[in-house]
C-alpha cells in the first residue's frame, strides 16, 4: 500500500500533464479558426476606416495608421441615404409586427385545436420554406404590377 | 385559416402563372394567355436547365456536406477548449452570423480582387485572377456560403452536444472506445434529429441560393456555364421577362426540394403529432 502510493501519484500527475497539453493544442486550433472566421469581418471594418489611397494600393494595409471617418460622412451625405434607412426601418417594423401576430395565431391554432387539415397546414408551412425566394418574387411582382 | 390563406395565395398565384404565357405585353394587358403545360415543356426541353440542375445538385451536396462536417467538427472542438477561448470563438461566430449576405459578398469580392486583393497578397500569388473558370467561381461562392452557414450549424450542434449525457461518453471511453467510435455509436445517434433537421434546412437553402452566386460572380460574368438554379430562374423569368416560364421553373424547383426533404417533412409531422 505505502509502496504503491507514490507510483499512483506519479501516474496521475502524468495524466494531468497530458490532458493539459492536449487542451492547449485544441485551444491553439480554436484560435487559428477564430482568426480565419473573423478575418472578413475585420477586413470590412478596417477597410471602412482606411483612406482611399490605402484601399487601392497594391500592398494591403492591415491597420491604418491614419484612420479616417471620411467614408462614413460621405455615406451619410449621399442623397437618399436617410430615405433608405427610413425604408428599411419601416419594413423591419411592419414585418416583425405582422409575422409575430400571424405566427402567434398560427401557433395557438396548431397547439390548441385539432382541426381538419392540420397536417396539411404543417406540411404547407414547411413547403413554403422550400420555395426559392427568387421564385416567390415573380408572382408577387406580377400581382403588384397588375393593380 | 386566415394564416393559411395568406400563405397559400402566392403559391396559388405561382401555379396559375406557370400555366400561362405571361410576358411584358401580358403584364401591361393585365391578363395572361392560357397555354397549359407549354411552359413546363419548354423548360424540360432546355439543355441549359438540365446542365444547371446537375451543377446545382453537385453544388448543394458540396456545400451541405462541407457545412455539416466543418460545423460538427467545430462544435466538438468547442467542447474541448478552455472557457475563455470558447467565448472568443462564440463571439467570432456571432460576428459572422451578423453579416448580411450582400455585405459578405462585397467583402469577399474585395479580398479576392485580382489587382490588390488581400488573399493574393497573403498567399503570394501576385495577380492571380480567381474568377476565370466556372469551377473557380463556384468554389468561391461555396467558401462564402459555407462561411456564412457555419455559425448556425455550430451553435445548434453545440447546444445539442450539451444534451448528451456525460456518463455515456465516459462509459464508452473507459471501455476503450477510440474518440471517433464514441462519436459514431454514442453521440451521433442521440443528435440524429438535430442533424436531420440541419441537413434538410441546409439543402433547402443551398439549392435555391441566389444572392451569393448572382452578386459574387457578377452580372457580366454570368453565363449558362456557371448558372445555379436560383440564378437560372431569375435570368429566365426576369431578365427575359418570361414570368410564366419563371413560375414554371419555381414550381419544378419546389417539387425537387420537396422530394429531397421528404424525410424531414415526415419527421416534423411525427413531432407535430406527439405534442
Amino acid at each position: 500500500m505505502t509502496a504503491l502510493a507514490p507510483e499512483a501519484a506519479r501516474t496521475r500527475a502524468r495524466r494531468l500533464r497530458q490532458r493539459r497539453a492536449r487542451r492547449a493544442g485544441w485551444n491553439l486550433v480554436a484560435l487559428a479558426l477564430f482568426v480565419v472566421l473573423v478575418f472578413p469581418v475585420f477586413w470590412m471594418i478596417s477597410t471602412a476606416f482606411k483612406p482611399t489611397d490605402q484601399i487601392n494600393s497594391l500592398t494591403p494595409t492591415w491597420f491604418s495608421v491614419h484612420p479616417t471617418i471620411q467614408h462614413f460622412i460621405d455615406a451619410m451625405h449621399r442623397p437618399f441615404f436617410w430615405v433608405d434607412v427610413k425604408n428599411s426601418l419601416i419594413i423591419v417594423c411592419v414585418t416583425v409586427a405582422l409575422s409575430t401576430v400571424l405566427a402567434f395565431f398560427a401557433a395557438v391554432a396548431l397547439a390548441k385545436f385539432r382541426f381538419t387539415g392540420r397536417k396539411v397546414f404543417i406540411v404547407g408551412m414547411i413547403g413554403i420554406q422550400m420555395l426559392p425566394q427568387a421564385g416567390l418574387i415573380i408572382p408577387l411582382y406580377v400581382v403588384l404590377a397588375r393593380q | 385559416m386566415v394564416v393559411g390563406a395568406v400563405l397559400a395565395y402566392p403559391l396559388y398565384e405561382l401555379g396559375w402563372l406557370s400555366l400561362q404565357h405571361y410576358g411584358l405585353f401580358e403584364l401591361i394587358r393585365r391578363k395572361g394567355q392560357w397555354i397549359g403545360l407549354d411552359n413546363y415543356g419548354a423548360v424540360l426541353h432546355d439543355g441549359v436547365f438540365w446542365r444547371t440542375l446537375l451543377r446545382t445538385v453537385i453544388f448543394t451536396i458540396a456545400n451541405v456536406g462541407l457545412t455539416m462536417v466543418l460545423g460538427t467538427l467545430i462544435a466538438l472542438l468547442m467542447t474541448r477548449i478552455s472557457a475563455v477561448v470558447r467565448v472568443l470563438l462564440g463571439v467570432g461566430l456571432m460576428l459572422v452570423w451578423a453579416m448580411p449576405p450582400v455585405v459578405g459578398v462585397q467583402v469577399w469580392y474585395w479580398m479576392t480582387n485580382y489587382q490588390n486583393g488581400v488573399v493574393n497578397y497573403a498567399l503570394g500569388l501576385g495577380q492571380h485572377d480567381w474568377y476565370t473558370t466556372p469551377f473557380a467561381q463556384l468554389a468561391l461562392v461555396t467558401t462564402l456560403v459555407v462561411w456564412g452557414a457555419l455559425p448556425f450549424v455550430v451553435v445548434t450542434v453545440y447546444a445539442g452536444l450539451a444534451q448528451v449525457p456525460g456518463e455515456l461518453v465516459e462509459a464508452a471511453t473507459v471501455d476503450g472506445a477510440p474518440p471517433w467510435r464514441v462519436f459514431r455509436d454514442v453521440t451521433f445517434p442521440i443528435l440524429k434529429p438535430i442533424f436531420l433537421i440541419l441537413t434538410s434546412l441546409s439543402i433547402i437553402w443551398d439549392f435555391g441560393i441566389f444572392t451569393q452566386p448572382y452578386l459574387l460572380i457578377g452580372k457580366e460574368h454570368l453565363n449558362p456555364s456557371n448558372y445555379l438554379m436560383g440564378v437560372y430562374l431569375v435570368q429566365k423569368g426576369y431578365a427575359e421577362s418570361e414570368f410564366g416560364r419563371g413560375a414554371a421553373i419555381s414550381v419544378l424547383m419546389l417539387v425537387m426540394v420537396a422530394v429531397m426533404s421528404v424525410f424531414y417533412v415526415r419527421c416534423m409531422v411525427k413531432m407535430g403529432d406527439v405534442t
